[in-house]
């Protein structure tokens, strides 16, 4: 009877509308939505950026922050002549004073200082509860345009993360009359913390065999355009590994007698100069004394490179992390408008064997437009 | 015409050809997962009604094959239709009736199975209270906008929307989403200011902070893919602005996973520092409102809320083996006044809501604590209407094989006694 009934239907036409109705039900088309829901009550990323407060000095007025500044003031003179006041943050706390005064100094059109000149240009300053230094840029840019600032004083310094800048620019004249006035509202500047956020974990303990996804280190790298990136030969035995952060190039060496990487990088510029970056590394990385001018050049040996000369460094000291022996073999390349880093770092016995292989790397790359 | 139409569904030997090429899909479908990524994979043979080109070993070969789909589909209908014409109302068959509708409910369990059920995953740390969970790998463009004192108003696109291109329009937002760009993967680089930088690709908020490229589209299980996209927000009145919209700034897992490789090399302080400008909110005003705007994982609200009161991870000791991962949770539910602790560990899931809530992921313990991390757990969502029937479905099928070997054995003992 039953079979009779679903026979006459049509057993084929059943089962079809069946599924056709299961896969029409299940055929959930992506489309914009639409709810409303309790506002979240954890601020986690408000109010993080940093802030400052101030006394505005007699006279100033002050104006509208901009995208790239934290704080404008127009300060007045006499004749209608007038400075500007900015205050300006980068996070990061990673640039050396003299390359981020240089960097002013490029922008204002005056060559850049070394060490000792800076040191001339400079006088200690309080802004709030940091000691910082008061940059004078006297001759900056020339006077005969009228709307172009030919005086600028600028204080430079880190705190909490960040690369605070404090530049005071115009007239000659009036920024000269407003010195004092600029050094009080330095002095009366007062730092308002940011809110951290809670550290949450990045990684997790799985409970079944998928793990978390992460980042890998290699996520924060400078943008490797492959078009400007160089290329190279380097030995099968290194392990090129992610490049992390500043980094274009890193690779692992990995021996019986110890452990070494061999880093690329690359900075506009003369980044800062050989002196300071020398100096960074036999004082931060190798707790070495600092090297003067003078005594650079008996440690640098003169290396020939595909389209040039470039310097060879070999220093030995103590890892300033581990404590243990290491030994920093590296290549500064200065070209036009970068200077290329190469440096081979570990422990001393894996540097030795790997110090030929490491010059020959060097020598094997090949820039973009050589 | 009809009738050959119905010979050829009901027989026997499609049945066995669809068996045969059910073997070889998913044979070449397992296979393939090592070339294809597990979720690739099981996208591309097993929800698809065709599949061209398969990859064996690497190597990728030009054939067709009928997809998951196709043969499920096909197989069923075969089913139906060979039950419908064999069948006898009678005490003897009511073996095989019973096994071949268990056979039914397995394949329309999977069938439903694939098409309404969901995972997500809620992630929080002690003292958090989670009222929504997140997919684990789908993203959605999030415009917020202040609804009253108290709630929100949440206008989610879907990626896979913004992906298409084009300008996405919807009467709740009083401007147009232009999508100028859409990498479905992408990694960041943070824009240091002793770097040299190309022009960012628009002035607006991350882009100023960030640079973003794309990235190959990563089909292995310990990643995901985290997408951005360049977006042009276009009011009546002219364009509004563009912004980078980027997962890596609105999925918390990939902020921190971030926080930690530039904590890694820079500092704690610098990290932070960095990434408050990563998570610094975007907004962007029209219409008399402000609308923050976010590319986020995919959330899912429910009418209820689970706060994380602690999170338990012991290990056996002298080891690094988990022993036991546990969360105590209250839920809370407004609507019908619910609120209660409840207990969830390995093996022993919360089911609420015609959900169920596994304990997942933890980080907890010792690490966490010596990291100076809040203790935090994961739970892993799933709904899945149609969780019953493959238990319901072997059940059948079972007793519908032991009923008719029960039939046949008594009839064959009491035939013996007669004779």
């Amino acid at each position: 009877m039953i079979k009779r009934l679903l026979t006459k239907i049509g057993a084929a036409r059943c089962a079809g509308l069946f599924l056709l109705a299961v896969l029409l039900a299940g055929c959930r088309r992506e489309e914009i939505t639409v709810y409303r829901v309790p506002k979240e009550k954890e601020p986690e990323l408000a109010d993080t950026q940093p802030r400052i407060e101030w006394q505005t000095p007699p006279g100033w007025e002050e104006q509208a922050p901009s995208k790239m500044s934290l704080a404008n003031f127009s300060v007045p003179g006499e004749a209608g002549r007038q400075a500007q006041l900015s205050v300006m943050t980068f996070p990061g706390e990673g640039a050396s004073e003299l390359s981020l005064v240089n960097i002013v100094r490029e922008n204002a059109g005056l060559p850049p200082v070394s060490d000792e000149e800076l040191a001339k240009l400079v006088e200690t300053v309080n802004v709030g509860p940091v000691s910082a230094k008061l940059v004078d840029l006297t001759g900056a840019m020339k006077a005969s345009s009228n709307a172009a600032p030919n005086r600028i004083l600028v204080t430079v310094f880190a705190r909490g993360g960040t690369t605070w800048f404090f530049k005071l620019a115009g007239d000659a004249g009036v920024v000269t009359a407003q010195k004092q006035a600029f050094i009080g509202f330095l002095n009366s500047v007062t730092f308002v913390e940011p809110r951290g956020t809670r550290v949450r974990a990045a990684h997790f303990a799985s409970t079944n065999a998928k793990r978390v996804p992460i980042a890998p280190d290699g996520d924060a790298g400078v943008s490797d355009n492959p078009l400007n990136k160089p290329s190279w030969d380097a030995p099968a035995r290194w392990q090129e590994v992610p490049a992390t952060q500043m980094l274009l190039a890193k690779f692992v060496i990995s021996g019986s007698d110890g452990k070494a990487e061999v880093t690329v990088s690359a900075l506009p510029g003369d980044a800062g100069g050989v002196l300071a970056n020398v100096n960074r590394w036999r004082v931060q990385q190798l707790g070495l004394s600092a090297a003067s001018e003078a005594n650079l050049s008996q440690l640098i040996t003169a290396l020939d490179v595909m389209g040039g000369k470039a310097m060879l460094l070999d220093m030995s000291g103590q890892n300033q992390m581990t404590k243990e022996k290491v030994r920093l073999i590296s290549v500064i390349v200065p070209r036009e408008e970068q200077t290329w880093f190469y440096k081979l770092m570990g422990d001393p016995a894996i540097a030795e064997r790997e110090k030929t292989a490491f010059i020959k790397f060097v020598q094997s790359v090949r820039y973009p437009n050589v | 015409m009809f009738d050959r139409l119905f010979r050829f569904f009901t027989s026997l030997r499609l049945t066995v050809v669809l068996l045969a090429f059910g073997i070889v899909l998913v044979f070449v479908g397992t296979v393939a997962q090592a070339d294809e990524g597990l979720y690739n994979a099981q996208a591309r043979y097993f929800k698809h009604w065709f599949v061209w080109g398969i990859t064996m070993f690497g190597h990728r070969i030009p054939i067709g094959l009928p997809g998951g789909y196709l043969i499920g589909t096909l197989l069923l209908i075969n089913l139906v239709a060979a039950h419908i014409k064999r069948f006898q109302l009678t005490t003897k068959k009511i073996g095989i009736q019973l096994t071949h509708a268990g056979v039914i409910l397995l394949l329309v369990g999977q069938l439903t199975t694939d098409l309404f059920s969901r995972e997500t995953q809620i992630r929080f740390s002690e003292g958090q209270t989670r009222s929504y969970a997140e997919s684990g790998m789908n993203y959605e463009l999030a415009f917020i906008t202040d609804a009253d004192a108290d709630t929100e108003e949440v206008v989610a696109i879907p990626a896979r929307l913004l992906a298409k291109g084009g300008e996405l329009k919807h009467e709740k937002l009083p401007f147009a989403v232009h999508v100028k760009r859409y990498w479905l993967n992408s990694d960041p680089s943070f824009r240091a200011p002793m770097i040299q930088n190309e022009p960012p690709v628009t002035t607006n908020g991350l882009a100023r902070s960030f640079d973003f490229r794309p990235a190959a589209e990563t089909k292995s299980m310990d990643s995901k893919n985290v997408p951005t996209a360049l977006i042009e927000i276009v009011a009546p009145g002219g364009s509004l602005g563009a912004w980078v919209v980027s997962g890596w700034a609105g999925d918390d897992l990939m902020v921190e996973a971030l926080r930690e490789s530039f904590s890694r090399q820079m500092g704690e302080q610098m990290a932070t520092s960095i990434i408050n400008r990563l998570t610094e909110p975007q907004t962007v005003e029209a219409g008399g409102k402000q609308f923050a705007f976010v590319l986020r994982p995919a959330r899912v609200y429910e009418p209820y809320s689970l706060t994380l009161l602690k999170a338990t991870h012991s290990i056996y000791r002298g080891t690094d083996i988990p022993k036991d991962f546990r969360s105590r949770v209250r839920l809370e539910n407004s609507r019908t006044g619910e609120s209660r602790e409840v207990e969830i560990f390995m093996n022993s899931p919360l089911r609420y809501g015609g959900q169920t809530f596994y304990q997942y992921q933890m980080a907890a313990g010792e690490l966490a604590r010596r990291a100076g991390q809040v203790p935090s757990s994961t739970l892993q969502v799933v709904r899945n209407p149609s969780w019953l029937t493959p238990y319901a479905g072997c059940i059948m099928v079972a007793a519908g094989l032991v009923t008719q070997f029960m039939i046949h054995l008594v009839g064959f003992v009491a035939r013996r006694k007669t004779a």
